[in-house]
């Protein structure tokens, strides 16, 4: 019987059930289709690993060290230790592997490539069984000045078998290509581009001497990778481990998964739940709307004897059947969704071709939960309050809207936003580990706000209001009035859009906050006046020669280099910075007293690692296990060499070599233009174990405008990049930071149409609400564009007060996130609120009022008035 | 005045502001159809109150939504003055309502966002048009309402908001006012304040008013009532009082 209402109920409102589901399912399509994207390029980069390793059995590789800017960095592997597995019974192939960078320039004379996925290099190994791409024209490369590159690079820069082009690896070579390689059909693999050269070549350019990557091993017949890899293990070099095929694949997948597409997923999860939370906010005002205008039904329910379970169980069962409807048609929104994103994907290259949609019952199940839960919750709040009203007193009441115990409400808000502002404002006294505080004081903000809204609604619609009923008159007006009169559902409708525009604006304001500190950091302390810096941080860097070349120049006055990079320092990964020691002050202004064989840090990070000058510190880029961890492996170690070996024999086991020491030559005062610790070039690649060559990314120079031209001369024979003065370079910078912003828009669009189905359903049942006395207005004259303009000003009005939170909202909120962030990486710099860009905000809401409105008002247009007027 | 049938005596058919000819209004169509208007031939003078009575279903709102252009006719002609509302769109006919027409309906008359004084003026804002401020203040003097202006209808009293109602009407100087039952929803002594405001405006403005009622005593207000039934007009009587009105009833109803 309940049921039976339940259901009656939604379909006796069909066009309500349209926005409802609407407004559901597109937060449930955005989760979906965000899990099931993730999953799919998961499986496709599985796949393209598996299928790289099919024909591996083990692999000897360096162990992973820090984190460094490009990632995981892996020690080097000695190249003699080949010669070392060839004794090892049961190994079939050793095929040593050195992979680097090279970036490829087309025949019109630009750099292929390097603005994101890495510009790979590396030996070409003939095995089909141990690679993965295969030569598609053209042949293997023979000597060492030939070279296969990807099909999709040839194709970029219009090059063909046969031709001679350059590669920077960094410095400038040239090669003849002998061969296009591709990946199974696809020509390139995930925007990457490929060069492979001899072994020979490759050891010259790419190694340091005497080194390999990896060395791959593929074992007799009969004999297990388990087995090879138990083989292995004992005669390990320091800093390097032996794993099988499967073991590399499964460690490939947690990299590329704990990197880039975690974050990847993360970040569309993020803007999902934003979407899923302003959805809730849209369907919790309807119900609340449909709710009051049902109490009058309810209580004649209650009246003939239900109770008020049996009331609240009708709206929950019709709220189920809502949320069940809206979460299937979500989730198969959402398989479509990224059905269209993995396409998309695909033509990007960043997908195998081969990929098909995975989707995993969790993926579903997720949105599908997510999507009844919203839903119930959103309904069963409005109904509770509903069915506290006694029913007599429901049936007496003709008004069905709700009364609020305002000053309760005024109270709480205002606390909870204060709170979360004094906690956020705390992180400026006290900056350590400002995080948690920033996101506790958000969310009391958030929560404060949302609590705060009925009570700033009527006297808000009223300011924003009267421009309006100034320009507008009598529908202005009444707009106005209307948008007044139950501000606890203008709140509530407009929160909705609030939240979206809060997110918005929070972006926008960290956004321009970061730009503004970038500049501050570069334009205001930097003393140099040019700056070039690669757009390729995946590639290789430059070529010191060029850096040499650049310093000798006569107009130029002198030369840094700022590169940021993480080094072990007493046990503890810490950010630093490689620079070059000479010029370095005239470039940077920095008074460190930096010398050759010592590091340098500032007064801040000494104080906070209890730091002293002249103090010698552990130095180490291999992020090597703590000393136990070691101890235990030894242990292990010895006792399988003593079983293993023949009786008699001796184990010789390498010593562990002490960690480097540097000492601390200087401190200096912080700045923002460096990290905390200061490594000269000169200490980082020559006396400390580096995994590859650390690669020169940012160039400063200082000097007069000549010195521009001659280093921009410089570094077009080295094709590399533009000479920027600081100001271009700040620009460039803030340019980057834009795009990511662009991207977010993109992403919160979803939010803000969400709310805009929001606006238009509590317009649409306000209308309905409203039908005599919109009857009445146009039995005494109101034209019909009159009652359009009514209808669509008072969405404008409530678009707007939404918007005005929203914008209030985002400032505290990205204020809140600069605030960490800024502590938390050392940025520094102000908070820069973008005033243009809020106007831009505040228009756009505007303007969704307006859209919102459309439809509500061109129903209350065709309104019949007899329909409306008739008394019975 | 020229049929000798006691029924015709007082039906005017032609001379006054307001005059629907031959007028049909069916509802729906085929088996379903409904016919509430059945070949109604009507004129109300100018500067009169008429009252319009019959039974439920007997077609008088009809009549008086067809009269006010607030629906159309199926055919026959209806004329304000000399313009004839079949022949105007919606957007005309919204804009004759407007300038040309005044409403007083049972209930819900007012906007409640609107205060006592925007409601009046409300038909004259909507047309854009600024009030004759000495004729607004004669209204509002005239229903007592000076003291309640700045108030919303959901602080004033039944019988203030129908005197809100009342001077809204008058407020444009409409050529006519089509009363819909305008006592319904008030206690009777407040309701014959409310007529007696009606009667007033009569009198003193020589406003005409066409009321729809079923009380008798409300219809004794008017100069002469129109009996309708079954959708055509079956007698009329001028100079009504609630007895004669009431036996006139009873009579039908043998």
């Amino acid at each position: 019987m309940i049921l039976t209402l339940a259901r009656r109920g939604m379909l006796a409102h069909k066009r309500r059930l349209v926005g409802l589901t609407a407004a559901i399912a597109l937060g449930v399509a955005f989760l979906t289709g965000t899990l099931v994207l993730g999953d799919t390029m998961r499986a496709s980069f599985n796949e393209v690993f598996a299928t790289a390793n099919a024909g591996v059995d083990a692999v000897v590789q360096g162990k992973t060290v820090t984190d460094g800017p490009r990632g995981n960095e892996k020690a080097a592997v000695p190249a003699d230790f080949a010669d070392e597995l060839e004794d090892v019974p049961g190994v079939r192939t050793i095929q040593p592997t050195i992979d680097g960078l090279g970036q490829i320039v087309g025949t019109d004379d630009e750099p292929i490539g390097g603005n994101g996925p890495p510009t790979l290099a590396g030996n070409w190994i003939a095995d089909p069984e141990l690679n993965p791409q295969r030569i598609a024209e053209g042949r293997a490369p023979r000597t060492r000045d030939e070279i296969v590159i990807d099909a999709g690079s040839a194709e970029t820069g219009k090059i063909s078998v046969g031709d001679r082009v350059e590669v920077l690896l960094p410095e400038p070579e040239k090669f003849t290509v002998t061969g296009l390689t591709k990946y199974g059909e696809q020509n390139s693999l995930g925007g990457t581009t490929y060069v492979g050269m001899t072994y020979a070549a490759a050891e010259k350019y790419l190694a340091e001497k005497g080194e390999v990557s990896s060395i791959i091993l593929q074992a007799e017949e009969g004999v297990t990778p388990e087995d090879l890899v138990a083989r292995v293990d004992p005669l390990l070099p320091r800093k390097t481990e032996v794993i099988t095929g499967e073991q590399l694949t499964e460690q490939q997948n947690q990299e590329i998964q704990g990197g880039f597409l975690n974050f990847f997923t993360l970040f569309l999860v993020i803007f999902a739940v934003i979407a899923v939370i302003v959805s809730g906010f849209t369907i919790y005002n309807t119900f609340s709307v449909i709710t009051a205008q049902k109490t009058r039904e309810s209580a004649l329910l209650r009246a003939v004897g239900a109770s008020r379970g049996q009331v609240l169980g009708a709206v929950a069962g019709e709220s189920l059947l809502i949320g069940i409807l809206a979460s299937v048609v979500g989730c198969a929104l959402g398989i479509g969704v990224a059905a269209l994103l993995v396409s998309l994907f695909k033509s990007l290259g960043a997908v195998l071709d081969s990929a098909r949609l995975v989707i995993e019952p969790y993926a579903l199940a997720t949105g599908f939960g997510v999507g009844i839960l919203v839903t119930l919750v959103a309904a069963i709040f409005p109904a509770l309050r509903a069915s506290r009203v006694p029913p007599l007193a429901a049936l007496r009441d003709v008004a069905s809207e709700g009364r609020t115990r305002m000053p309760v409400r005024a109270v709480v808000g205002a606390l909870l936003i204060i709170v979360g502002v004094v906690t956020v404002s705390s992180i400026a006294w006290r900056p350590d580990d400002p995080l948690p505080r920033a996101a506790l004081g958000s969310v009391a903000v958030f929560v404060g706000f949302v609590v705060f809204g009925p009570v700033a609604a009527r006297p808000t619609a009223g300011v924003v209001g009267l421009p309006i009923a100034a320009l507008r008159g009598v529908s202005g007006r009444m707009a106005r009035g209307n948008a007044m009169r139950n501000p606890r559902r203008t709140a509530a409708t407009a929160t909705a859009l609030m939240v979206g525009v809060a997110v918005v604006t929070m972006f926008t304001i960290f956004a321009s906050s970061v730009k503004a500190a970038i500049s501050d950091n570069f334009v205001g302390e930097l003393r140099a006046e040019y700056v070039l810096s690669t757009t390729n941080f995946s590639g290789a860097g430059f070529d010191t020669a060029m850096v040499r070349k650049i310093r000798s120049l006569p107009p130029v006055a002198a030369v840094s280099t700022l590169d940021p990079a993480s080094a072990i320092i007493d046990g503890e990964a810490q950010d630093i910075t490689v620079v070059t020691v000479p010029g370095l002050e005239a470039v940077t202004g920095l008074d460190a007293d930096l010398t050759r064989d010592g590091i340098a840090v500032d007064t801040e990070k000494a104080a906070e690692l209890d730091l002293r000058l002249g103090e010698r510190v552990t130095f180490e880029q291999a992020g090597d296990p703590a000393t136990v961890a070691k101890e235990k492996r030894q242990a292990k170690r010895k006792a399988r060499l003593t079983a293993t070996a023949p009786p008699g024999a001796v184990p010789v086991e390498p010593p562990e070599p002490e960690p480097v020491k540097v000492e601390i030559t200087a401190l200096f005062p912080k700045s923002n233009l460096v990290n905390g610790i200061l490594v000269p070039r000169s200490l980082y690649e020559g006396k400390l174990d580096a995994a590859d060559k650390p690669g020169i990314y940012t160039l400063l120079i200082k000097g007069p405008p000549e010195a521009q031209v001659a280093a921009q001369r410089i570094a077009d024979r080295y094709k590399a990049g533009d000479v920027l003065t600081r100001e271009e370079y700040a620009d460039e910078q803030a340019g980057q930071i834009d795009q990511l912003l662009g991207i977010i828009y993109a992403l919160l669009v979803l939010a803000i149409i969400i709310a805009l189905i929001g606006i238009a359903n509590t317009l649409s049942l306000s209308v309905f609400e409203r039908t005599r006395e919109l009857g009445l207005l146009r039995a005494v004259g109101q034209t019909r564009p009159q009652m359009r303009s009514m209808v669509r000003w008072e969405s404008v009005i409530i678009a707007v007060f939404g918007t005005i939170g929203g914008i209030g909202l985002g400032v505290l909120l990205g204020w809140a996130l600069f605030s960490a962030v800024a502590e938390t990486s050392g940025l520094g710099g102000t908070l820069s609120v973008p005033v243009g860009n809020l106007v831009v905000i505040a228009v756009v809401g505007a303007l969704v009022g307006v859209l919102a409105g459309w439809r509500p008002a061109a129903r209350a247009a065709r309104l019949d008035i007899l329909d409306a007027i008739a008394n019975e | 005045m020229t049929s000798t049938s006691p029924a015709d005596t007082a039906i005017q058919t032609e001379g006054g502001i307001v005059t629907a000819t031959d007028v049909t209004k069916v509802y729906g169509s085929g088996e379903t159809a409904v016919r509430a208007l059945d070949g109604v031939s009507v004129s109300f003078l100018q500067g009169r109150m008429t009252a319009i009575m019959g039974p439920s279903g007997s077609g008088k709102s009809t009549l008086m939504h067809c009269c006010a252009g607030l629906d159309t006719v199926t055919s026959g002609s209806i004329r304000l003055g000399d313009v004839e509302l079949a022949d105007l769109s919606d957007k005309q006919l919204t804009l004759l309502r407007r300038d040309r027409i005044g409403f007083i309906f049972q209930a819900f008359n007012l906007i409640p966002t609107l205060t006592a004084k925007e409601n009046i003026e409300l038909p004259l804002a909507l047309a854009g048009r600024s009030a004759d401020k000495e004729w607004l203040a004669q209204v509002v003097d005239t229903v007592g309402l000076a003291s309640r202006l700045t108030h919303r209808p959901s602080e004033l009293s039944g019988g203030q908001q129908q005197r809100v109602a009342v001077a809204r009407a008058l407020a444009s100087k409409p050529d006519v006012i089509f009363a819909d039952e305008p006592t319904g929803n008030l206690d009777s002594r407040t309701g014959a304040e409310i007529l007696q405001f009606i009667r007033g405006a009569v009198k003193d403005f020589g406003q005409t008013v066409i009321m729809v009622t079923h009380d008798p005593v409300a219809a004794s207000y008017a100069d002469s009532v129109m009996f309708l039934a079954d959708g055509r007009i079956v007698d009329a009587m001028p100079d009504p009082t609630p007895a004669s009105v009431l036996d006139r009833i009873k009579a039908f109803e043998k």
